[in-house]
């Protein structure tokens, strides 16, 4: 369960975040829209603890990420947009590497090699180099780390952009495989279509704060993009 | 998860990137071939001591040969006494003064082909003889002006000047290299200290080149010293302790300018403009400003003040000769250029001029070690200072050795004279039995303490700010942006 | 930037307006170097240290010579103070030479403190030069001193590598070099623009350092031993030779930003050439020639020179060289026996031994010079490639403190002996009277000989002798400079 309490981010004066409330428990995935510069990527890093919050709090399964980020990063996985691993190193060895320093123990290889066809990596690529690997294949690697490191919760950051439909496709597919194990996902992005697809909340933010929040269910594609729409040119306009 | 498994994973992961890294290999091939081509380079050079000692000592044979026979000769009356007594066998004076003046040298030690230290600049062996410490004391051996300005390419150059590039090339880019990679913020989304995983990959990328240094260094001195090595144990465990100490400091450093969160080309230039601080700024300061503090003593003034007792010592000489030929008109026994006339007139000069060259020489003495004093309390401002001086107390070649040297030759040359001088002051002739004990040098190190206390001060120096060091990477660690 | 680049657009148009290309690219080159903090930093160092090297220098080669001075005049006074004493013995006694420090020792100390400065001028034989300073130095005196040499030879070539290695390679990451060659501007007119910048700004740092040793020149140096214009006309040859070598990085720096891929790249490169061409070469080849060249030892020397000594007399009456050149002398003169010479016999043979003694030392000596030589002709040939070899060398020599300058002294003491031999060997021959220990010479004749003054070699002879290595500089800059040229015909905009 990811819970962010009037959590706010004060960069420089400028408010990147402010007094944001939110909630995504277990089986939920949460897509957050918005234009550039709204506080989507900050939400992200506050839950990572990768920077300090100017005030309130992220949780993560009932743990202050701030106060304890280690116990809190226990139960996170992150992908970002693109999963960034050592080049000189095949699939298997980063996601040996990874899932031991998440779990603290080794895992034998062929849970690995099961791990990554869990994750869509099939046949020979887990043993080769990844710098030839494409960005859907990173973002697979990047899901069976999340995997082995069984995490309760999951945070995505703009995981389908530069990415073919058919990736995305496959991608939205693995989302919700992760969401009926019960995983909270929390999902930045900036594709609607992919938000309505496999989110089950989307809420748009502008300037720090989240102007709206719908059901995937309650909303069709031509609605949410006018939502998202209207909610962006009232920060223009503002 | 044990802080201990994330090192283990963290070295593990660096192992396996590190090995398809070329830089690695080609920072290791340098590391051989270096270290060969130094160690190799100090063998010909302290070979090339070690002939010219052998030579040396060659040398004084024949002409001791030659008074023994001499003296023989005048013994069983088959030639007559000479009437000059620089040519007489039986002079004390002339013979502990000339002809029969003895080689001593310094020994090297088993290490000495890894630092060429001071060892350029004395001759080889010093030709001490009864007259004053002047007259041997400043022989030079024959060298190229131009090569000692420049030194040499042995261990100690490598190992002060191009093991710490080693260590920076693999190590600048720790941190910042992942950051820009991004590998570092899915690190950073471990439930692990990413303190932990860089020093896990720090003790890989400084640890190979460390101890294949270390490696290094004993495998070419067992192959080129060979026996002899296993004398040098203590000073082979304190080379190789000095050789960690001194990388650790540029680890660290490395590991501290990491920390501070700047790009990969920001690291590199902050550590090349420290290499050139520690290497070139601060030593050439250190030097100007003891050199500017306390000048070295003007040699040319002792020349001079020695060169007035000589004289002073030989009008005295006139005078005494004079009021004896009044006093004594038909005296036979002291006349200008008589044999007895000229022993004695060498004996003032030589005592006057021993006389004042020792005073000169203690004071000028003391003036220098003002400058070495002062110069030895600046190098804790640079640990490559302290490395370099270590070396040169490690391999035997170092100041504090010299200085040993000096004073044990100095007390040779006391008993030398001593033993010359006091039979030329009571007019004795020297016999065959004379000639078998003529005082000999054979050196003695320092057992142990001098020489290990000076290098364990010295890698304290370079150990505090590895400490200190330390604490700011490690803070710097903590508190390390993850995202750019 | 921006009224720049249409300043730029505008000019390339013309035919005529090539220089004003070239000129636009330099003016814009100059501002962004004056606003790199980085390089402020730097230069601040560097103009720092060059102060610190000519204040510590000043010290140094005032101290050193007054203590000459003074030296030499306490000898002088030794000298004159001798009394009444058979001339031989007062060339035995001897005088002293002490080497004066050339006033360009400032901008480089080169060998001084590695050869001796005192030569004890006596009788039968040529002694060598004593007390190398570097004897009394700290071991850490090795691993760097500071001299203006120090700072130009080393310091100032990263001032060089720092303001070029990005300026292609960053100019493409920047996207600007696009911007710039779609404007129509000539590649080789960029590079002459910003190599015309950076050359600026290293001979401005090196104004100061120049201008400084100029006038420590004028307000210390001695001018009854040197003469200024000689030493304004060495500085000036000195400054081309380091305008040369610098220029050469500078080139080099632009070449190699022009050849890489990326900034980082070029600056990796560069560094290591630097560190290369510093430190490494010059110790290689310090052994290299030691190993192939040798010396003789010292005791080597000796025992040659003592051998061939043994074929001359010396004091020794039954040699057969005395026989031999007794008897030609009686044959001369048409008697028989010495005492029936006009003249003095023990003083026609000291001078007549001497004169065997001198052909002895000039080969001995001059064979052992001739053998540095050697080394130091292959110690610089790699210069065109690593051009600190080249430099080193030629900056000593026009500053006076290299090896030749030593020669040049040891020669002029040696010159001094021999007049001194000369001068008592003939008090003798004319007063003496053969048999006869108690003839003694007076002050008179201890003050008719003059003392050592030493005229340091001019300009033109330091010049003539280093005309190899200037050469050798000038092909240096020129590859550099070619290289720039063919890496900026092949220059890659992405």
């Amino acid at each position: 369960m990811l819970e962010a309490r009037s959590l706010t981010k004060i960069y420089q004066d400028v408010p990147a975040l402010d007094r944001l409330d939110l909630c995504v428990p277990g089986g939920e995935v949460f897509c957050l829209l918005g234009p550039n510069g709204a506080g989507k990527t900050t939400t992200v890093n506050l839950f990572l603890n990768f920077v300090a919050p100017t005030s309130g709090q992220a949780l993560v399964c009932g743990i202050d990420a701030t106060a304890e980020p280690l116990e809190a990063r226990h139960q996170l996985a992150y992908i970002p947009e693109t999963v960034m691993l050592y080049g000189n190193l095949s699939g298997l060895e980063n996601l040996e590497y990874f899932s031991t320093l998440s779990t603290g123990y080794r895992r034998g290889r062929d849970e690995l090699l099961a791990l990554l066809r869990e994750a869509g990596l099939q046949e020979e690529a887990p043993f080769r180099r990844v710098s030839g690997y494409s960005k859907g294949m990173r973002q697979k690697v990047g899901i069976a780390i999340a995997l082995a490191k069984e995490a309760k919760a999951l945070l995505l950051d703009e995981p389908t952009s530069g990415l073919d439909p058919l990736a995305a496709n496959e991608f939205a597919r693995l989302i919700e495989n992760l969401r009926q194990r019960g995983l909270a996902v929390l999902m930045v992005t900036h594709d609607l279509f992919l938000a309505k697809q496999c989110g089950t909340r989307v809420g748009i933010m502008q300037r720090g704060r989240l102007a709206a929040v719908f059901n995937t269910g309650d909303i069709d594609h031509t609605g949410l993009e006018r939502a998202y729409l209207d909610v962006s040119r009232a920060a223009v306009a503002a | 998860m044990t802080n201990m498994n994330v090192l283990v994973a963290a070295m593990r992961c660096e192992w396996r990137i590190l090995r398809l890294d070329p830089a690695l290999w080609l920072v290791l091939a340098m590391i051989l071939g270096m270290v060969a081509y130094a160690l190799y380079n100090g063998e010909t050079l302290v070979a090339r001591q070690a002939a010219a000692v052998a030579a040396a000592n060659t040398e004084e044979q024949e002409p001791l040969a030659k008074l023994r026979k001499g003296l023989a000769d005048i013994q069983a009356s088959r030639v007559a006494p000479p009437d000059a007594p620089f040519r007489d066998p039986r002079n004390a004076l002339f013979v502990g003064s000339g002809s029969a003046a003895t080689n001593v040298a310094l020994p090297a030690q088993p290490l000495a082909i890894t630092a060429i230290g001071q060892s350029d600049l004395y001759p080889a062996t010093l030709r001490v003889s009864a007259g004053s410490k002047d007259s041997f004391f400043f022989a030079d051996e024959i060298a190229n002006p131009a090569h000692l300005l420049s030194g040499s390419f042995d261990l100690a150059f490598v190992l002060v000047f191009i093991y710490p590039l080693w260590i920076l090339a693999l190590t600048y880019n720790l941190v910042s290299g992942e950051r820009e990679q991004g590998t570092l913020a899915l690190t950073a989304s471990c439930p692990v200290q990413v303190r932990t995983v860089m020093a896990g990959k720090l003790l890989v990328r400084a640890g190979i080149p460390m101890l294949v240094t270390v490696a290094a260094v004993f495998a070419g001195l067992a192959l080129i010293v060979g026996g002899t090595l296993a004398s040098g144990g203590q000073a082979l465990a304190v080379l190789s302790l000095a050789i960690i100490v001194y990388g650790a400091f540029w680890v660290v450093l490395a590991a501290a300018v990491n920390g501070l969160g700047r790009d990969s080309a920001y690291n590199a230039l902050l550590l090349v403009a420290a290499w050139i601080g520690v290497l070139l700024i601060i030593p050439s300061l250190v030097n100007a400003w003891s050199e500017a503090r306390y000048p070295s003593p003007s040699q040319a003034e002792m020349v001079l003040a020695v060169r007035a007792a000589s004289a002073d010592a030989d009008r005295e000489r006139n005078a005494a000769l004079a009021r004896y030929q009044d006093e004594h008109p038909q005296g036979t026994a002291l006349q200008r250029g008589s044999y007895r006339e000229r022993t004695l007139r060498r004996l003032a000069v030589q005592l006057a001029a021993t006389a004042r060259s020792e005073e000169i020489m203690a004071a000028h003495e003391a003036q220098l070690q003002r400058q070495h004093d002062l110069a030895g309390r600046l190098a804790y401002a640079s640990p490559a200072l302290l490395m370099h001086d270590a070396l040169a107390e490690i391999a035997g070649t170092g100041r504090s050795r010299y200085r040993a040297f000096f004073a044990q030759v100095d007390r040779f040359h006391r008993e030398w004279r001593e033993f010359f001088i006091s039979r030329a002051q009571a007019e004795q002739m020297l016999t065959s039995g004379d000639y078998s004990h003529f005082p000999q040098f054979s050196f003695a190190d320092n057992p142990g303490t001098g020489i290990l206390s000076r290098v364990a001060s010295a890698l304290i120096g370079i150990g505090v700010p590895v400490l200190l060091l330390a604490a700011m990477a490690a803070r710097g660690l903590r508190r390390c942006r993850v995202v750019g | 930037m921006s009224t720049v680049a249409t300043d730029i657009a505008a000019c390339a148009a013309t035919t005529f307006g090539r220089w004003r290309v070239v000129r636009a690219v330099a003016v814009k080159e100059l501002l962004d170097i004056y606003r790199d903090a980085r390089f402020r930093w730097l230069a601040a160092l560097t103009l720092l240290l060059m102060f610190c090297a000519l204040v510590f220098g000043v010290d140094q080669v005032q101290r050193t010579d007054r203590d000459r001075v003074a030296a030499a005049q306490g000898d002088r006074q030794l000298w004159t103070a001798q009394g009444a004493k058979d001339p031989h013995a007062a060339a035995h006694f001897g005088q002293y030479a002490f080497k004066p420090q050339s006033p360009l020792a400032l901008a480089d100390p080169g060998i001084d403190a590695y050869v001796g400065s005192a030569v004890w001028l006596e009788a039968h034989k040529q002694n060598e030069v004593q007390f190398r300073a570097a004897r009394d130095n700290p071991l850490s005196a090795r691993l760097s001193s500071l001299s203006l040499a120090f700072v130009l030879q080393a310091m100032m070539p990263l001032v060089a590598i720092m303001l070029g290695f990005a300026a292609f390679s960053g100019e493409r990451e920047r996207g600007t070099l696009r911007q710039l060659l779609s404007l129509g501007v000539r590649p080789i007119d960029l590079l002459v623009g910003k190599g015309l910048a950076i050359v600026g700004v290293l001979v401005a740092m090196l104004l100061p350092a120049f201008i400084g040793i100029l006038i420590s020149c004028f307000m210390f140096v001695d001018s009854s031993m040197f003469s200024l214009g000689d030493q304004v006309a060495r500085l000036v040859w000195l400054a081309l030779g380091y305008v040369l070598y610098l220029g050469g990085f500078a080139a080099l720096a632009l070449a190699v930003s022009a050849f890489s891929r990326t900034s980082r790249m070029s600056l990796v490169g560069l560094l290591a050439f630097w560190l290369i061409n510093c430190f490494l070469v010059p110790r290689l080849m310090t052994d290299v020639v030691r190993n192939t060249l040798p010396l003789p030892t010292a005791l080597e020397f000796r025992q040659a020179i003592v051998q061939d000594k043994k074929k001359t007399f010396g004091h020794d009456e039954s040699h057969p060289a005395f026989v031999a050149f007794r008897d030609r002398v009686l044959k001369q003169y048409d008697v028989t026996r010495v005492e029936d010479l006009p003249v003095n016999f023990r003083g026609l043979s000291l001078r007549e031994d001497d004169e065997n003694g001198y052909r002895i030392f000039d080969r001995h000596f001059g064979t052992l010079q001739e053998a540095y030589y050697r080394q130091d002709r292959w110690r610089a040939a790699p210069g065109f490639v690593f051009p600190l070899l080249a430099i080193q060398p030629y900056s000593m020599g026009l500053a006076g403190s290299d090896t030749r300058g030593q020669y040049h002294f040891t020669r002029a003491a040696e010159q001094h002996r021999r007049a001194i031999q000369t001068m008592v060997s003939d008090d003798l021959i004319r007063n003496g009277r053969y048999g006869d220990s108690t003839y003694v010479a007076g002050p008179d004749l201890w003050a008719r000989i003059s003392a050592f003054s030493y005229r340091p070699p001019q300009a033109w002879w330091a010049l003539s002798a280093q005309a190899v290595n200037l050469l050798v500089l000038v092909a240096w800059w020129l590859a550099a400079g070619l290289l720039a040229v063919y890496a900026v015909r092949r220059l890659r905009p992405i």
